[in-house]
């Protein structure tokens, strides 16, 4: 079971948000979906290639992306102005990135792009019907919600995404 | 409160030192910049693909540059080659939410003096940008 693929992102993920807004970041219970289609208006995608190919979405409401903006910058925003966008594509990058990181450290082969931020509406007409795992995070500015949207290249016979999502489940239990 | 605890760095004449920050994110050069002005330098110039870098450099000459990897058109680490290739002298370190032990030794090999990882610590950041001047200044003295 390969719950070392998922857990880093969800760490990094967890680690980044902390640490910029200073805040303690919940994990809720991660669920499937059935496509990478996101709930929420805004979204952050990045492109994965390597052993895993796919999307790292991550997904948040006005108010939440608003709200992140304003303590990157330090500064209050009422719209989704340029460097609004641009801080929270720069948060994106730094949660997948960090995450990346650790898994080619353990001696996974990941490469990512940069990050494209779109409404989520917009997503629609380009989103590939891939199976999501969707890891919900509370985190006193709103719920973030990471979204998982990739097939594996290397996954070994047998295993399945569900398998996946009940390692994560397990990890979860045992925080 | 930050910049009251951090030393200003300037070269032995006590002019400022001159930055280019490379960086495809608008949030991440300002973030470099406010780190930069805490320590008394300057932002020369500011890129954001590594092609630009190397035309920004090859205009200003800054002292140091600071690069992202993970950019549109060229990615740092190639831009680093080019930029070494024309200037061996150039101080270039990188500054990436890749970390990764490979991509670091690519980037060393390639002519960094340093590897910075995001999010970016205040302190830590100083630390290694004094450290590599220093190192420069010393290697001047030679």
């Amino acid at each position: 079971m390969r719950i070392d693929y998922i857990d880093p992102f969800v760490e990094s993920t967890r680690s980044v948000l902390s640490e910029i807004a200073h805040l303690e970041i919940k994990n809720g219970a991660p669920s499937l979906r059935q496509s990478p289609m996101p709930t929420k208006d805004n979204v952050a995608i990045i492109g994965i290639a390597g052993d895993m190919e796919g999307r790292i979405i991550l997904e948040m409401d006005d108010k939440t992306a608003l709200a992140f903006a304003g303590v990157m910058n330090d500064m209050s925003f009422e719209e989704l102005t340029p460097i609004v966008i641009d801080s929270l594509s720069e948060l994106t990058n730094m949660m997948i990135g960090n995450a990346v990181s650790r898994l080619n450290d353990m001696g996974f082969n990941f490469a990512i792009t940069p990050p494209t931020f779109i409404k989520g509406k917009e997503l629609l007409s380009s989103t590939p019907q891939v199976e999501a795992l969707i890891v919900p995070l509370d985190t006193g500015y709103g719920e973030v919600i990471l979204n998982i949207a990739i097939k594996y290249n290397i996954m070994p016979a047998g295993v399945t995404i569900d398998m996946l999502l009940r390692g994560l489940e397990d990890a979860r239990k045992a925080i | 409160m930050e910049q009251e605890t951090i030393n200003i760095i300037t070269k032995k004449d006590s002019s400022p030192y001159r930055f280019l920050l490379v960086d495809d994110s608008e949030f991440a050069r300002k973030n470099i910049a406010r780190i930069v002005s805490m320590i008394g330098g300057v932002v020369a110039g500011e890129a954001s693909t590594g092609k630009e870098a190397i035309e920004k450099y090859q205009e200003i000459k800054p002292d140091v540059v600071l690069m992202d990897i993970s950019m549109p058109e060229m990615e740092g680490v190639d831009a680093v080659g080019r930029i070494i290739q024309e200037d061996k002298k150039a101080t270039i370190i990188m500054v990436s939410s890749l970390g990764h032990k490979d991509l670091v030794k690519k980037a060393i090999s390639s002519g960094a003096k340093h590897f910075i990882t995001k999010p970016v610590q205040v302190e830590y950041a100083v630390k290694i940008v004094r450290s590599v001047l220093e190192e420069n200044e010393e290697k001047n003295k030679q």
